[in-house]
């Protein structure tokens, strides 16, 4: 580094080289000017307004211009050292080969950069002149993105050319080394997702964006939501690789022989190492996707023979370019058959083994600290049962500390693993759809396909993490099914109910939703601190049916970020008799003019199409076939008053009654897909609802116009 | 004044210079002459510091070479095949070579311009070959170097041009002492301008001294005997080369001249002549007798 940092630009040859590449400079100013400023101003002449989409191309275009401007530029400036005439003169120079690197690499860099900066200000004129309330921010910001990453983008293809003797390879390796972190990152997806059981993919592009440059200079300039790796320190971070990246490329041209110019490499070791490593992701990336595609059906002769011919056929086009033809042709055979003995070894002892261990990997429970549980079912039980945008990626995460519970945690995920060993599952990519073998003990009947995503992320005692996700059965969390009302997815779900949010009203409803009573909201926390103490204590009998009373309904403020969270519903069973104490309800007195429907299941109906779980009251209905009906009976408030005592929420019934539709009087707030709220009825209140019934007349109903009151 | 110490150079495991020493005093013009690929070319771009050797050092006035602007200043290389930047007039390599050496004389450049007339305002890729190669000259004589290295740079140039830049670099070398390390295969040519000259073969710098010098230490007879000679009687004299027609030996012998004429006129020839012998004929012999192109 310290060579690189006492190299001095020789200002003589500095301003020469530029004066010389002045038409280059005017050659990319107009391609440019016509793809970016140009392209939108154009769209705005035409059609007088400003379109965001001809912006987007158009910045989509100039970002691929500065991307090949970087490209060839530093071809062009250094072009020399691919001549061995031009080195005699280059290298003869009085002038040392360091500062001869730095003036050559500055001047690419401004020659790239003058055309850009020009047309940068010009974009940002007429996005002052046509855009409504443009970002300036953002303009500036990407400015910053583009410039810091400029060096790091052209310097792996100088890298390529202090490796190789010719324009053509330069940039072929060049390009090579550019793909590598995005073809071993795609790799390690499509292994990690086809091979090891329990894979989880990162949610985010954080290992690109610290290793491609060519990814983060798209991903910083277009991806506008980026939160995560903070861009604009990944930006710097790229700024300063490049220093590292510079000084590894001055080492290679101080010891870059130049009587090799000319000739494809002049470091022998280059291509064996730069082919190799792509060669080997490349077959690891085709075995894992061929693996894929055959839906899980594990190791055959197609998932290998295909990738091994393909890149057999990539490796020789390489070996006949790097070798100008096919002279080499054996060499090359020999060592692309060691090169695919190698991945092969790999990639089969790597499935065979489950990724070393890695998929029967659980953790000793004396060994975990904390267990991260994440459920996102269909059903609704571990999750909100109305996920939108309110929602970060973190709702939902169950955080167990007790070693109890630790120890169930563990003990679910090794069901999981006996239950995947039993139908004999070795990787994720498998469709459970096809399976007819799945057994449970879930309290009603799940079609296999109903699955639901599982996560464990165990914090170890020396602070190290394991995560691991799965695709189950929903039937399979029947063993885990007492934590769906457990005092952690409790608070999850209702945030209010911890510290990080403020509620600032209060109020109670019957469960038929009528009438609302303020409460007084100095007792808010007495009125929690009694409802999660009742819940916890009765767990999972809340499960087996419990009388609905009504609702706790709480306008709340979220301290964090998500602070569009405006109501929460709690709802209150016949059970919670402390908390009902504290809310001291009136008498349901239900008005004749209001009007309840029945729906009734017929005898095909799975249960868990109807099955209603949700507090909130939300109706979880999947696989909906809109021309089916549904046979709905009418109720007045006085039938209804006869159905109190039965109506439950979150009650899981294999054989289940029907559903009680209600209409709130009020506007609940809380996030919803309808204006209406369904209750089922426990198996007790049957008989009184066949009285009420009889002589009834059904009226048949789409789900949409039971669900949304279309005609 | 350059230096060459225990050189070893080599190209893709082939050995092109084994531990070669060479000196090379200053206002001297050195003549580098050997077979194709014995590493004339080599020498030269080490001492211009293109290349680094693998071992050994290459030193200019005690300086080392490579990667060295100060030494690099001094020496100015010109190859065999020159190059010229993309488009370029000589007005553009002029300020070209004017960024990197200080020394380039301006009045110099225009004599030789002057004297050598080449259209300026026309692209250098354009001229043709021997104009370039002259182009090449010009530029190499404006830089006023104290090391002027050429590369096979008269071949390909008119007689007249030849004569007159040769005048120009005696000029130089009178003037300013500067030295010059010609490669050529034309030794004739050589033998015109040289006052040193070194042979290399074999990886080896294998002679190397005063023109005069060398041609003085190879001597040509034609000798003829009445009856058969017993060639015995040639022993003791180093013949690298020996022809025979008859009873007549056409002989090249290496070493004194009086011990020479001695030892044949003790074989008592009928026929004793003592031939004129150039430079050109020394290499050719003294190669042959190291088996180059003997087999043809």
């Amino acid at each position: 580094m310290e060579n690189l940092f006492r190299a001095r630009i020789n200002v003589g040859f500095f301003r020469f080289l530029i004066k010389r590449n002045t038409r280059l400079m005017i050659l990319t100013t107009v391609a440019m000017i016509a793809l970016y400023p140009l392209f939108a101003f154009t769209e705005f002449v035409f059609n007088g307004t400003y379109s965001q989409t001809m912006f987007n191309i158009g910045r989509g275009f100039q970002l691929a211009v500065f991307f090949v401007s970087l490209v060839i530029v530093p071809f062009v400036i250094f072009s020399y050292l691919n001549s061995k005439k031009s080195l005699d003169v280059y290298h003869a120079l009085p002038i040392t080969r360091k500062d001869l690197f730095l003036t050559g690499l500055v001047a690419s860099i401004v020659v790239v950069l003058v055309p850009f900066l020009l047309i940068y200000g010009v974009g940002w004129v007429y996005n002052i002149m046509v855009v409504p309330g443009v970002d300036n921010t953002r303009i500036f910001e990407n400015l910053y993105y583009s410039l810091a990453l400029s060096m790091a983008i052209t310097l792996p293809f100088m890298f390529s050319m202090m490796n190789t003797g010719t324009s053509v390879d330069g940039f072929l390796y060049g390009l090579i080394i550019h793909l590598i972190p995005m073809i071993a990152y795609g790799t390690y997806l499509v292994f990690g997702n086809t091979v090891l059981l329990g894979f989880r993919a990162p949610t985010n592009n954080t290992f690109l964006l610290f290793t491609a440059p060519l990814w983060s200079l798209f991903e910083l300039n277009l991806n506008t939501n980026l939160v995560y790796p903070n861009p604009d320190l990944v930006a710097l971070y790229w700024f300063f690789m490049s220093f590292a990246m510079a000084w590894l490329v001055l080492y290679f041209y101080k010891i870059r022989r130049s009587e090799k110019a000319e000739t494809p490499f002049t470091n022998n070791k280059f291509y064996p190492i730069i082919v190799s490593m792509f060669i080997l992701i490349v077959q690891v990336f085709f075995y894992s996707t061929f693996t894929l595609l055959t839906d899980g059906r594990g190791l055959d002769l197609r998932t290998l023979i295909f990738p091994v011919f393909f890149t057999f056929v990539g490796y020789m086009i390489l070996d006949v370019i790097a070798n100008r033809g096919f002279k080499n042709f054996t060499k090359a055979f020999i060592k692309f058959a060691i090169l695919t003995a190698i991945s092969l070894t790999g990639f089969i002892g790597a499935t065979l083994t489950g990724g070393l261990g890695y998929t029967n990997y659980v953790p000793n429970p004396s060994n975990v600290e904390k267990v991260e549980f994440l459920i996102n079912d269909e059903l609704g039980l571990f999750s909100p049962a109305y996920t939108s945008y309110i929602y970060n990626t973190t709702q939902g995460i169950l955080a167990y500390e007790d070693d109890a519970e630790i120890a169930g945690i563990i003990e679910f995920h090794k069901s999981i693993l006996e239950r995947f060993d039993e139908l004999g599952i070795t990787s994720n990519s498998y469709n459970f759809g096809e399976n007819t073998s799945i057994t449970s003990s879930f309290p009603f009947k799940l079609s296999p396909w109903v699955t639901s995503q599982v996560q464990f992320k165990y914090t170890h005692n020396n602070g190290s993490t394991t995560l691991r996700s799965y695709t189950i059965p929903v039937a399979w969390t029947d063993t885990v099914l007492p934590l769906s009302v457990s005092k952690p997815n409790l608070m999850n779900r209702y945030p209010h109910l911890s510290q990080s949010a403020k509620v600032t009203s209060l109020s109670y409803t019957p469960a038929v939703m009528n009438i609302k009573t303020p409460l007084d909201l100095s007792k808010t926390q007495s009125l929690f601190d009694t409802y999660i103490e009742e819940y916890t204590r009765l767990g999972s009998k809340i499960l087996e049916g419990d009388q609905l009373v009504g609702y706790i309904l709480s306008e709340v403020v979220t301290t964090n970020e998500f602070n569009n969270i405006s109501s929460q519903a709690l709802p209150v069973f016949a059970s919670f008799t402390n908390t009902l104490a504290l809310l001291n309800p009136q008498a349901v007195n239900i008005s004749d003019s209001l009007v309840f429907e029945f729906v009734r299941p017929s005898a095909n109906d799975n249960p868990a199409e109807f099955y209603i779980q949700s507090f909130d009251g939300n109706l979880r209905y999947w696989n909906v076939d809109s021309s089916k009906e549904f046979a709905t009976f009418t109720l007045t408030g006085s039938e209804m008053m006869q159905l109190l005592p039965y109506l439950t929420a979150h009650h899981v019934n294999e054989d289940l009654v029907g559903l009680i539709k209600v209409n709130p009087q009020f506007s609940l707030g809380v996030e919803r897909q309808t204006n209406f709220v369904f209750y089922s009825l426990l198996e007790e209140g049957r008989d009184t609802l066949n009285t009420l019934l009889n002589e009834k007349v059904p009226v048949f109903k789409t789900f949409d116009q039971l669900y949304f009151n279309y005609e | 004044m350059i230096q060459l110490k225990a050189v070893t150079k080599s190209f893709d495991n082939s050995l092109v210079l084994d531990q070669v020493d060479w000196f090379v005093r200053k206002g001297s013009v050195f003549g580098l002459v050997g077979p194709n690929g014995a590493g004339k070319s080599t020498i030269l771009r080490l001492i211009s510091g293109v290349i680094t050797p693998e071992s050994g050092v290459v030193t200019l006035d005690d300086q080392p070479v490579y990667d060295n602007p100060l030494a690099k200043q001094r020496i100015l290389f010109l190859s065999d095949d020159p190059f010229y930047l993309h488009q370029a007039t000589i007005k553009e390599m002029k300020e070209f070579y004017k960024l990197f050496y200080p020394s380039f004389n301006e009045t110099m450049y225009q004599r030789l311009l002057n004297n050598f007339p080449v259209p300026t305002k026309k692209k250098i890729n354009d001229f043709s070959k021997g104009m370039k190669r002259q182009v090449g000259l010009i530029l190499a004589l404006s830089v006023n170097p104290d090391v002027l290295l050429l590369d096979e740079s008269f071949d390909g140039l008119d007689p007249v041009m030849r004569l007159t830049l040769k005048r120009f670099i005696a000029q130089e070398m009178s003037n300013r002492e500067m030295t010059v390390v010609i490669s050529s295969h034309n030794l004739r040519e050589l033998e015109d301008i040289c006052d040193q000259i070194a042979l290399i073969d074999n990886k080896k710098v294998v002679m190397s001294g005063q023109v005069d010098t060398i041609k003085e230490e190879f001597h040509k007879f034609q000798v003829g005997f009445r009856d058969v000679l017993d060639v015995a009687g040639f022993n003791g004299l180093d013949i690298i080369h020996q022809e025979q027609v008859g009873n007549v030996f056409t002989l090249v012998i290496k070493g004194s001249l009086d011990v020479i004429k001695a030892q044949l006129e003790s074989l008592d020839p009928a026929l004793y002549v003592e031939l004129p012998l150039n430079l050109e004929e020394i290499f050719v012999y003294e190669m042959e007798a190291r088996g180059y192109g003997k087999s043809i």
